[in-house]
C-alpha cells in the first residue's frame, strides 16, 4: 500500500470528479432522515403485485 | 511485457491526438483542447441528470415503453437470412486462415483487428444503429442452423428433439464466454497473437456447436451464446427489429422493457459496464500504481512476473465488475426502501434494463476513439490479409487518416454519449417504476438512489474517459 499512498497527492485531485456524486448521497442521506423522523413507511401505498404487471395491468 | 503500448501520441494540426499503433489496442485517451476543465463536464452531466429526474417526474405519469407497438415497413425474402449466414461463415473461414497462416504479429494480420475493433466495437455500433445485425451473420448460428437442417433432411422423425434449456442455467454460459473474452483482451499477454487468437476462436465455436445441438439454436444462442446475448441487448436500443422475415420499427428503447431476465442476467450487465471499466481504469495513474504492488504480492507467492502481473489485472477485472454490481445494488436498496414486497433480487431483475443504454454509452465513450482510427486499418489488413505483401483490393497501401476527427471532438462525442445514455437509463427506470407503483409519488421516490446511481456511472466514466488519472 506504501506505493499507492506515496502518489496519493497525484490522483486525489480526481476527486472533484467525485463531488457531484457526494452532494446527491449527502441529500439523499438527509431526505431519509427526515422521512425516518416523520415515521414514513416502505409499504404504506397500495401497488399492483408482479403478476399484475408481467400481465400488463398498469394500473388499480 | 506488452502493455498499453498501443497507445503513441500524435500530433496533427495543433492537436495532440492518442491513436493507435497496433490492433489489440483498447480505449484512448486524447488530450482535448477544451475551454473549460473536464472535471466541469462531469459537474454539467449531473446537473442534465438531475433536470431530466426532474423532468421525468413532472411530465412522464404514465408508463410508455412497457409495451410499444411495432410497425412492419418490410418483408424480408427467405434467400436474405441463409445468404447472410453464408457471408458470417465466409469470414469466419477466412479469418481463421488469416490466423493460423499469416503472419504472426498483430498489427499486420487481418485477425486481431477484425476480432477486437470490428467485431468486438463495430458490432456494438451497427447493434444500437441498425438493430440486431449480429444474429443475421452469426457464423456459429449459421453453422449449427444448417447442421440441424441437414440433420433433420437425413434422420427426419428418428432424429431426438434437443433438450429442454435449464432455467438454472440462466445466462451464466454467456457470463462465463463474456468473461474470458474480456480476460483475454484486457489481462492475457498472448491477446494479439493470431494463431492464439484463432485457435481460441475454433475454441469458442466448438462450445457454441456443443450447446446449440444439446438445446437447439434458438434457445443457447438467447441465452448462452455470449456474443449473441451482448449485442442482442444493444439491439433492443435501436429502432429497428428484425425478425421473422420482417423489419419492424418501433421506438428507441421500446426493446429494452419487455425483455427476458434468465438468471445471471444482473451478473452479465455487470460484466458488460465492469470490463470496460476496467480497461480504462488501467490507463490512469492510480492503477499503474496498484497493479506493481499488487504484482509484488503475488510474485511473493512464487508465480513468475508475467504470471504475477496477469494475477493483479485478474483481480482489477473482477473487482471492476463486482463495483458495478455493487453499485447497482446500492440503487436497488434505494428502489426496496419505498418496496419492502418484492425481494433485492427481483428488483434487480426488473430494473437491469435500464443499466444496458449505460454499457451502451460505456462503450462507445470508451471505444469510438479505437473504431475511428484503427477502423479504417480494416483497408490495408483486408487487402493484405496474411501480411505477406498482397494487394488483393489495391488498398494495401492506404494509412489510417487522423485528421479526420480530433481529440476534442471525440471527446465531445464521449461525452454527449454518456450524458445520453445515461439520460436514457433514467427514463427507463422511471418508466419501470411508474408501470410498478400505483402512486407516481412512490414511483418517484423508488428512483431517488437509482439517480445517484446514475451520476455516479456518469462521473466515473468520465472520469475514466478524460484521462484525470493518467
Amino acid at each position: 500500500m506504501t506505493v499507492i499512498l506515496a502518489h496519493a497527492g497525484h490522483w486525489t485531485s480526481s476527486l472533484v470528479y467525485l463531488t457531484p456524486v457526494l452532494l446527491i448521497v449527502a441529500a439523499l442521506a438527509v431526505q431519509s432522515v427526515r422521512d425516518r423522523r416523520a415515521g414514513r413507511h416502505p409499504d404504506q401505498h397500495s401497488e399492483p403485485t408482479l403478476d399484475d404487471i408481467l400481465d400488463g395491468k398498469k394500473r388499480k | 511485457m506488452r502493455r498499453r503500448a498501443a497507445a503513441v501520441a500524435v500530433t496533427v494540426s495543433g492537436a495532440s491526438l492518442l491513436a493507435v499503433s497496433t490492433a489489440n489496442a483498447h480505449g484512448l485517451v486524447g488530450k482535448q483542447d477544451l475551454p473549460v476543465p473536464t472535471w466541469l463536464f462531469t459537474w454539467a452531466a449531473a446537473i442534465v441528470l438531475i433536470v431530466s429526474f426532474v423532468g421525468l417526474a413532472m411530465l412522464w405519469p404514465t408508463p410508455r415503453l412497457q409495451d410499444v407497438r411495432e410497425r412492419v415497413v418490410a418483408r424480408i425474402p427467405a434467400i436474405v437470412p441463409a445468404l447472410c449466414g453464408a457471408v458470417g461463415v465466409a469470414a469466419l473461414v477466412g479469418l481463421l486462415y488469416a490466423g493460423f497462416a499469416g503472419i504472426q504479429t498483430d498489427d499486420a494480420n487481418v485477425l486481431p483487428t477484425s476480432v477486437y475493433v470490428v467485431f468486438w466495437v463495430g458490432l456494438a455500433f451497427a447493434s444500437f444503429l441498425f438493430g440486431d445485425v449480429f444474429r443475421a451473420f452469426n457464423p456459429w448460428l449459421a453453422i449449427g442452423r444448417g447442421a440441424g437442417w441437414l440433420s433433420r433432411r437425413l434422420a427426419g422423425d428418428r432424429l431426438p428433439a434437443p433438450l429442454a434449456y435449464p432455467e438454472r442455467l440462466g445466462h451464466w454460459p454467456a457470463v462465463v464466454g463474456l468473461l474470458a473474452f474480456a480476460w483475454l483482451e484486457l489481462v492475457s499477454t498472448e491477446r494479439g497473437d493470431p494463431s492464439t487468437l484463432a485457435f481460441l476462436v475454433l475454441a469458442y465455436v466448438a462450445v457454441q456447436l456443443v450447446g446449440m445441438s444439446l438445446y437447439g439454436t434458438r434457445a443457447w444462442a438467447d441465452r448462452g451464446d455470449a456474443f449473441s446475448v451482448y449485442f442482442g441487448l444493444f439491439a433492443r436500443i435501436s429502432p429497428l427489429r428484425w425478425s421473422e422475415r420482417k423489419l419492424s420499427i418501433r421506438a428507441p428503447l421500446g426493446g429494452l422493457p419487455p425483455m427476458d431476465t434468465p438468471r445471471a442476467t444482473v451478473a452479465f450487465v455487470a460484466v458488460m459496464i465492469g470490463s470496460t471499466t476496467f480497461d480504462g481504469l488501467t490507463m490512469g495513474e492510480a492503477w499503474t500504481d496498484a497493479a506493481p504492488w499488487m504484482q509484488d504480492r503475488f510474485a511473493t507467492l512464487g508465480l513468475d512476473q508475467d504470471v504475477a502481473l496477469q494475477a493483479a489485472f485478474t483481480v482489477g477485472l473482477l473487482a471492476s465488475i463486482a463495483a458495478v454490481w455493487g453499485l447497482y445494488r446500492v440503487g436497488i436498496a434505494g428502489v426496496r426502501g419505498v418496496d419492502g414486497r418484492r425481494s433485492a433480487g427481483e428488483l434487480a431483475e426488473l430494473f437491469v434494463h435500464s443499466l444496458v443504454p449505460i454499457a451502451l454509452a460505456y462503450v462507445v465513450a470508451h471505444y469510438f476513439g479505437l473504431l475511428s482510427y484503427q477502423g479504417q486499418a480494416m483497408a490495408f489488413l483486408l487487402s493484405d490479409p496474411l501480411g505477406d505483401g498482397s494487394d488483393l483490393l489495391g488498398t494495401a497501401s492506404t494509412a489510417i487518416d487522423y485528421n479526420w476527427i480530433s481529440a476534442t471532438g471525440i471527446w465531445y462525442v464521449q461525452v454527449v454519449a454518456l450524458v445520453v445514455g445515461h439520460v436514457a437509463g433514467l427514463i427507463l427506470a422511471h418508466d419501470r417504476a411508474i408501470a410498478l407503483y400505483a402512486d407516481p409519488r412512490q414511483a418517484v421516490r423508488s428512483q431517488y438512489w437509482m439517480l445517484a446511481v446514475m451520476v455516479g456511472f456518469t462521473c466515473l466514466a468520465l472520469w475514466l474517459v478524460s484521462g484525470a488519472g493518467s
